[in-house]
């Protein structure tokens, strides 16, 4: 009977802490219902066009996730772009695997014939679309776009505040990207690049990424 | 025209590339439908993209002025082309002081139009297609055959030998051929020293190219080589980057059914790789023409094209033949007017595939009339050299419909005649296999003049538009559907009216189209001001009011006629009380044909609720396209009326013995006619069949049970 009663009170005091952290939360987000069905859909709609979405709620998560999909990719090296969070948390959790990852701005390495030999490429995302399930990546070198078009398989991080519903959620985000004259691309990406140019048959994998991950971090 | 005989001919027989094209058309049509339903409000994103383009190509001038200023700022150098050798002189140049040995290309539709490749490859450069369908057929030295899916006709096996010259065989499976490509371009992608792209938008505020891509190779193209050219014609440019949003949302869901095409690359300036020296961007914007289709406002709607493909999907005569036969390098319904735009009139003979159907516009994302835009391109050429014999035949069909109806029933006896018949086919060109309709001797006409109205002064009024069918051959048709609106208290008038002028419009007699939808807007109009609703029982004639008077008349008379427009049986299924009257006095199943032109005015449903009133199990039987009749394009003698027409039509005919209906229904006279013969079941008016259930006449079935006779031997 006591314990029960120091149970109840304990979940009682957690039930009160998780609702402080929502209220904190909420001041900069939608309410999390919302949030929950945005990842929902997130995550339905790529899978349908092929992909994988995760969800990790930190940097060690996140390097575990990265971990994983390098592991099953089978792969040899990994290329890791230079504007991500957590670079360092990633390559060491991957080197300490037997994984040969190095950043973009290696100065040892030769850009081009680096990508081509990559396996995986891990880049960030500035913003992500539900609706469509569109990763949004903005460059401003083209070794740093490469790194998602080169590789067979392409991990894109993205921060679970930037995730929004619609393509017209991203108007004011395009706006202020464009603004500058320095020369940059932005790139949306929805799941693996594709072809249905024989008999109409799709299949996934052409010249860009066979397999497309993307990590919503939390 | 002999050469284009020939070329249907060829289309026809070529079974597996009309097999594979028609299965990429119903992917196609499929796709966007079912993307159009997931899609928030397609309607107002239509309504958008056509807004967008209209401002976009009035103010092309001012744009043109902002993106330059706007991608040189970013450090773009923009080229103006004033046609196609302009542009390949430029790309020459470009190549020739960089020193250039390899161009990698993605898909470029403006490339094509230019024809770039043979010269740059005869001045010595390597030059690759990287997109799939555009590699397939620059290996199998083709046109693209269909603006989205370039190599649509092509099968698996095709292909694998198009792959496997010069070198060991390839399988014909798809994941071998994938990576065969895959493999045998990504040396190509890291060692080209130009990259040559197209553009889907320009964004004249901020100097922005966007290209779309799903392989990925235009992601390559754009940025591995050292020197970017974009080839782009002027119409790309939209002010905003909202704009552009709304077309990479339009471009997908009306070109393959994706909510979004993979990739989409906003590119503003180039950017650094590797710290190469010397990368730099050039913007070619292509006029070729374009300048002269907006100076005339008639036709310059053919600019708000997106290049989506859609109007293609569904074009019938396309689906048969293909876009090598229909097209000369934009292919289909948009390519009839951009021929002649940008490649000149002389290259537009195909144009005569088109049977107005009408579906094209239905199917436009932005709304462009190309079936009037074909109507000029039509037009031009008769004044040029002339209309053809048998089209000026077809354009007097109604004058014919008169003397029969004359003389009836001795033309019905004569046209069952096989020797007149040869003689008629030899004289006028009507096909000696088309089964006609038979002509009547009382007219519609004759009974009204004597009919005294049942209703006067209702709140409900009608003015009646007959047309020819109605009155010469089957008057109980237009008696009936007069009958039945008095019965529900609806005053009807039928006003002064020539026949619709469709076939002056088919054939692109402009002017004789204007002249008749002026006379039959004028005797409406009086009517329309006094509250009466202009209802026809022909979906033709509805069409012509509501679709083709006011673009062919421009003003606010046939505008405001064009509002008060209805089909027969949508202005009666809105009276309550009818419907309530119908009783269930038959039993059987019917399957129902929507005409073409029904269907651009997207009605139908109603009818098919009301006909299943009666008792009928109702079955709505659609390929998704056309009958094949397009109006007397069916009537033609050869390969180039009748022998097409049935080609379109079998899909439909083999459904329609599919279901085993007991008959068939349809508004249409001609699609009646078409499916008649197609199919050996009888068609029938729904006004025929909603007249015999209200009289409960339940024998009324019988003679529709009985197979269609034909033509006497």
């Amino acid at each position: 009977m006591i314990t029960n009663v120091k149970e109840l009170s304990k979940s009682n005091s957690e039930v009160v802490k998780t609702r402080s952290t929502l209220e904190i939360l909420t001041t900069n987000m939608p309410p999390n219902a919302e949030l929950q069905d945005r990842i929902s859909q997130f995550r339905r709609e790529l899978e349908l066009l092929g992909g994988r979405c995760h969800l990790a709620s930190g940097p060690g998560e996140l390097a575990n996730i990265i971990l994983e999909i390098v592991l099953n990719a089978n792969c040899k090296l990994a290329i890791i772009e230079s504007h991500i969070d957590y670079n360092s948390e990633i390559l060491s959790t991957l080197t300490k695997h037997g994984i040969n990852a190095i950043g973009i701005k290696d100065p040892q390495a030769h850009t081009l014939e680096l990508l081509s030999k990559a396996d995986v490429g891990i880049t960030h995302a500035d913003m992500a679309v539900s609706q469509t399930a569109t990763v949004i990546i903005k460059t401003a070198t083209d070794e740093d776009r490469l790194t998602s078009c080169l590789p067979r398989v392409h991990i894109a991080i993205v921060s679970i505040t930037r995730l929004v519903e619609t393509l017209t959620d991203l108007t004011q985000y395009l706006e202020t990207n464009f603004q500058s004259n320095e020369p940059c691309v932005i790139s949306f990406v929805s799941g693996p690049s594709r072809t249905s140019d024989i008999e109409m048959k799709q299949v996934l994998g052409v010249h860009g990424p066979h397999e497309v991950h993307v990590i919503l971090l939390e | 025209m002999t050469e284009l005989k020939d070329k249907i001919l060829e289309g026809i027989k070529n079974t597996t590339q009309r097999e594979a094209l028609g299965a990429a058309m119903r992917r196609g049509r499929e796709g966007r439908a079912s993307a159009l339903q997931i899609l928030d409000q397609p309607d107002k994103l239509r309504e958008r993209v056509r807004r967008t383009k209209e401002g976009a190509i009035a103010d092309l001038d001012e744009l043109l002025e902002e993106f330059t200023v706007n991608a040189t700022k970013r450090g773009a150098t923009i080229f103006l082309a004033k046609d196609g050798s302009a542009a390949i002189n430029y790309i020459a140049e470009i190549a020739r002081v960089n020193n250039a040995k390899l161009i990698t290309k993605s898909k470029s539709l403006t490339s094509e139009e230019i024809e770039m490749n043979h010269p740059l490859e005869a001045m010595g450069y390597e030059v690759v297609e990287t997109d799939l369908g555009e590699r397939i057929i620059q290996i199998a030295k083709e046109k693209p055959i269909h603006l989205v899916f370039p190599a649509a006709h092509k099968t698996v096996e095709q292909i694998a030998d198009l792959f496997s010259i010069g070198q060991s065989k390839i399988q014909p499976d798809h994941p071998t051929i994938m990576k065969f490509v895959r493999e045998n371009l990504r040396n190509i992608f890291l060692s080209a020293d130009i990259g040559v792209t197209g553009a889907n938008v320009a964004i004249a505020e901020t100097g922005t190219i966007v290209i779309e891509t799903n392989e990925g190779n235009a992601r390559l193209v754009s940025s591995i080589p050292k020197i970017q050219v974009v080839i782009m014609g002027m119409e790309k440019i939209v002010p905003s980057v909202e704009n552009a949003i709304d077309m990479i949302k339009a471009h997908p869901t009306s070109a393959t059914g994706q909510q979004l095409t993979t990739y989409i690359s906003f590119i503003s300036g180039r950017s650094p790789l590797n710290d190469q020296q010397g990368r730099k961007l050039y913007i070619i914007i292509l006029d070729n023409g374009r300048t002269k289709i907006r100076s005339d406002l008639d036709i310059r709607e053919a600019l708000y094209c997106i290049r989506c493909g859609a109007c293609m999907n569904i074009c019938p005569t396309y689906e048969v033949v293909g876009g090598h036969v229909f097209g000369y390098i934009y292919p289909g319904p948009i390519g009839i007017p951009w021929t002649a735009g940008v490649h000149g009139l002389e290259n537009t003979d195909f144009a005569a595939l088109c049977i107005s159907c009408g579906l094209c516009h239905e199917m436009c994302p932005a709304d462009i009339g190309i079936p009037y835009l074909i109507a000029k391109v039509k037009e031009q050429q008769n004044l040029k050299r002339g209309q053809s014999f048998v089209n000026k035949i077809m354009i007097r069909s109604d004058e014919f419909a008169k003397i029969a109806s004359t003389v009836a029933p001795i033309s019905n006896w004569i046209l069952r005649l096989p020797s007149f018949r040869y003689l008629l086919e030899k004289t006028l060109g009507i096909d000696r296999r088309r089964h006609l309709p038979k002509f009547s001797r009382d007219t519609f006409d004759e009974w009204w003049s004597t009919h005294i109205p049942m209703v006067e002064e209702s709140q409900r009024k009608v003015a009646y538009f007959v047309d020819v069918y109605a009155n010469y051959n089957r008057p109980d048709i237009g008696i009936g559907a007069v009958t039945l609106l008095e019965k529900c208290g609806v005053e009807v008038v039928v006003p002064e009216q020539k026949t619709s002028g469709m076939p002056y419009f088919s054939y692109g007699e402009l002017e004789k189209a204007r002249a008749v939808a002026s006379y039959n807007v004028e005797h409406m109009l009086p009517f329309v001001r006094k509250g009466y609703c202009v209802v026809a029982t022909e979906p033709t004639a509805t069409y012509c009011f509501k679709e083709l008077y006011p673009r062919l008349l421009m003003n606010d008379e046939s505008r405001l006629v064009a509002q008060h427009t209805n089909e027969y049986l949508d202005f009666l299924t809105a009276i309550e009380p009818f419907k309530a009257s119908i009783k269930k006095v038959f039993s059987g199943k019917a399957g129902f044909h929507i005409s073409c032109h029904q269907r651009a005015l997207g009605k139908g449903q109603a009818t098919v609720d009301l006909l299943r009133l009666t008792g009928i199990a109702v079955k709505v039987i659609e390929t998704g396209t056309c009958c094949g009749m397009g109006g007397t394009f069916g009537l033609k003698a050869g390969v180039l009326g009748y022998g097409l027409s049935c080609e379109v039509g079998l899909p439909l005919f083999e459904l329609f013995k599919k279901w085993e209906v007991d008959f068939g229904l349809t508004e249409s006279s001609v699609c009646a006619m078409q499916l008649e013969q197609g199919t050996n079941l009888r068609f029938e008016h729904p006004v025929a069949l909603l007249t015999a259930a209200l009289d409960g006449r339940s024998e009324y079935l019988d003679h529709l049970r009985t197979k269609d006779e034909g033509p006497a031997n």
